[in-house]
């Protein structure tokens, strides 16, 4: 019973980076400034290297607290604090996953089948991740590696058919923006890693060395996102960056000698990928209010969690107005700020009033 | 069993039956079985100026309208529907006022855009081309002339798919060397970019039932979204050569004293670099080909073809330059039109020269200097040494 919820520092960078990039291939901000050139790809760059810089508070907490997590860190200073960050973290694991179902209905009924309803999306992956959650820990971190072997094979398929069609000088220059433009690209892309929160949440049930893996599976997500930018731009230029999913775009124009449809073999293996990260969510937040309700309500958690993912998915999927609304993009911004850097550094400040006192009574 | 069990398996048989209902292959979320749907083979779009709609004549693949014979079955398998409507989507889904069934796009192969709209500009009209979900960026686009409507009709000699035939000759630059490929995603790219313009090929349609055929007739060079001006057949593998798009084509040399050689390029490769020389752009074209003979009339059976080879690739080298001049001058230097990526050239290698020129370009670039360097060698001359005739 105990090796279903417990998982090794790989397989959970390997849940995380699934998550990551699936944010990446189903998403698209067109709004941004510096899309559609050379800036755009370095200013996520930057995002992704800054918000490792941001995470480390956080690495060092785990590092302090071993085996606790951030919950049971909190505990272990004040109950009170243990159940709030519980609460704090189980609602922005809530949030981004209804953001991912949202983002997911999205996808599927613009590019696959627009005249489908939402609801059957949103019902039918919420229902597949409730399963994966009572499967456990281990059985989804046993399926995000299949995971991930078949959407590394479809992102390389992709950008290796496409090798011939590359046009460099169809991307615009470096350096074509104003500060401006860079500053809002930059918090923008700051808060495109919300994963590193659940390694706050998933560090009790890892075994193995997690800051070491942890900058692997940053350099691999810099690696995989800046190809899934680049390989549109060079493709289709300025026009890829006015796609709605440009790298999904970009696999409808890819050939294989005489196969031609590789984007319904990409849309498969990302739809997997999107079952692995909401079921991560959906176990996410099972986790945190566990802490606060107790284990013999699990059943009721996962029921309610899965009842309120996918009613309010569909609420931010159903227009396209609600689904690029500016409002969600700065909770999106601002919560995630919050959760992998202040929460974890007020946590920590914590640790070292703690020891103080001990040294003070001793 | 417990409480435990009974749940997990109740949500597998729950999974099982939302898969097995939604997606059972082509009777899916859409109702849109193979036989209710109308297969769209070639479009073209043209502007219906009494109503000031769109005017469009779809090639059509019904899967319910089969040969009744043996020698039925050699004719085309598609028809023609002709519709009209205030948007191109209006027009597709008029459709089903004729045919009571789904138009499907994906198997689209050709656009086909009447003169008429291509010289008005063709920003709107292509918009539904890249917007609808339905619809490929790989599609290829013709310009019809006068009209897309003759072309799309044409049966081609009564082939079985016109539609297919229609579509090789929109490829046929890889095999002649004088048709550029023009997709969908071509046309948008550079409608996107606006330094940068396009070419389409131009079609004609001719006669009528076994007689009929679709002929190449010239390059339409855009600027912006209009048509700035044309490029005879005759001259378009210049264009080619340019933007690097030569596959295989033939070159017939004329060498004085000795005769006609055939070269036929199988391997060719064009880059453009892009330089300011006293304060001139200046276009530096280097072109590398491969070619073997697959021909030679000689005037005179004494000659030894083996100490031609030379001269051969001199004068292939010649024309080369020349075709490529003619191009240059042509659409560069009288259209002020940017096909080559000159522009986007600039902009990364004289980035200071190019933020000062760049809300000019369309002048600046009519003054666009070309140097050749051209490179051509012969890998074969194929199975006989010298040719031997009792011509004299």
């Amino acid at each position: 019973m105990a090796s279903k919820n417990c998982i090794t520092a790989g397989q959970m960078y390997v849940l995380l980076f699934i998550s990551r990039i699936m944010l990446e291939l189903t998403y698209s901000l067109e709004t941004d400034p510096l899309q559609g050139g050379w800036d755009y790809i370095l200013i996520t760059a930057a995002g992704i290297i800054l918000t490792a810089i941001a995470a480390l508070p956080l690495l060092w907490l785990l590092k302090r607290r071993q085996g606790m997590g951030i919950i049971g860190s909190a505990e272990y200073e004040y109950r009170w604090l243990g159940i709030s960050i519980a609460a704090i973290y189980g609602i922005f694991f809530v949030y981004q996953a209804i953001r991912s179902v949202g983002r997911f209905d999205f996808f599927v009924t613009t590019i696959l089948s627009p005249n489908s309803s939402y609801l059957t999306f949103s019902i039918l992956i919420v229902l597949a991740a409730v399963y994966a959650v009572f499967m456990g820990l281990e059985g989804l971190a046993r399926t995000a590696g299949i995971v991930l072997v078949l959407m590394t094979v479809s992102i390389l398929t992709v950008t290796l058919a496409l090798i011939p069609q590359y046009d460099l000088y169809a991307i615009r220059p470096p350096i074509s923006g104003t500060p401006e433009d860079y500053m809002q690209s930059l918090f923008t892309a700051f808060s495109w890693t919300p994963e590193i929160a659940a390694i706050a949440i998933l560090a009790p049930k890892v075994k193995g060395r997690l800051n070491k893996g942890f900058f692997i599976w940053m350099g691999a997500i810099l690696l995989t996102v800046s190809l899934i930018i680049f390989v549109p731009l060079a493709v289709m230029g300025e026009f890829g960056a006015n796609k709605m999913f440009p790298f999904y775009i970009a696999s409808t124009i890819a050939r294989l000698g005489s196969i031609e449809r590789i984007d319904a073999l990409m849309v498969g293996f990302w739809v997997t990928g999107m079952f692995v990260k909401i079921s991560m969510y959906m176990m996410l937040v099972t986790m945190c209010f566990e802490k606060i309700f107790g284990k013999k309500h699990r059943t009721a958690i996962i029921i309610i969690t899965a009842i309120i993912i996918a009613g309010v998915g569909m609420l931010f999927s159903s227009t396209i107005k609600s689904v690029y609304a500016p409002q969600l993009q700065i909770i999106e911004q601002i919560s995630t700020i919050a959760v992998i850097l202040v929460l974890p550094a007020i946590v920590l400040l914590g640790t070292f009033k703690k020891k103080r006192n001990v040294k003070k009574h001793e | 069993m417990n409480k435990k069990s009974i749940l997990k398996n109740t949500i597998c048989i729950m999974l099982s039956i939302a898969v097995i209902i939604s997606m059972s292959g082509c009777t899916s979320f859409n109702n849109s079985s193979l036989k209710r749907l109308l297969y769209m083979e070639a479009f073209g779009v043209d502007m219906d100026q009494e109503k000031g709609e769109y005017s469009c004549t779809t090639q059509i693949f019904d899967p319910m309208m089969g040969a009744a014979t043996i020698q039925e079955q050699d004719k085309p398998i598609t028809r023609v529907i002709e519709t009209t409507g205030e948007s191109i989507s209006a027009a597709v889904a008029a459709m089903t006022e004729q045919i009571g069934r789904k138009p499907y796009y994906s198997q689209n192969k050709v656009i086909v855009i009447g003169e008429e709209i291509a010289k008005e500009g063709i920003t709107s009209m292509t918009d539904y081309f890249d917007r609808d979900w339905e619809t490929r960026l790989t599609m290829q686009v013709l310009i019809g002339s006068p009209d897309a409507s003759g072309i799309v009709k044409s049966t081609l000699g009564d082939v079985i798919n016109p539609a297919e035939e229609l579509q090789l000759i929109a490829q046929a630059g890889n095999v002649n060397g004088r048709v550029p490929e023009c997709t969908v995603l071509d046309i948008k790219k550079a409608l996107s970019d606006k330094y940068t313009d396009f070419c389409i090929p131009v079609v004609k349609a001719e006669g009528e039932g076994e007689d009929s055929k679709v002929t190449v007739e010239s390059i339409a060079v855009f600027k912006g979204d209009k048509i700035a001006g044309y490029v005879p057949y005759d001259d378009a593998r210049g264009v080619l050569l340019l933007n690097d798009e030569i596959e295989k084509t033939i070159f017939v040399i004329k060498i004085k004293g000795v005769g006609n050689a055939s070269m036929n390029i199988i391997n060719s490769k064009t880059d453009l670099k892009v330089n300011i020389e006293n304060d001139e752009i200046v276009c530096d074209v280097y072109v590398k080909c491969e070619a073997n003979i697959p021909e030679i009339n000689i005037e005179d059976d004494s000659i030894e073809i083996l100490n031609e080879i030379d001269s051969i690739q001199d004068e292939c080298e010649k024309q080369i330059i020349k075709e490529m001049d003619n191009a240059a001058k042509l659409t560069v230097n009288e259209m002020g039109c940017d096909i080559y990526g000159i522009g986007r050239r600039l902009m990364y290698n004289e980035r200071d020269y190019w933020e000062n020129i760049k809300n000019n370009w369309n002048e600046e670039i009519k003054n666009v200097k070309f140097r050749y360097h051209v490179e051509a060698e012969i890998n074969r001359i194929g199975e006989t040494v010298n040719q031997k005739s009792k011509q004299n």
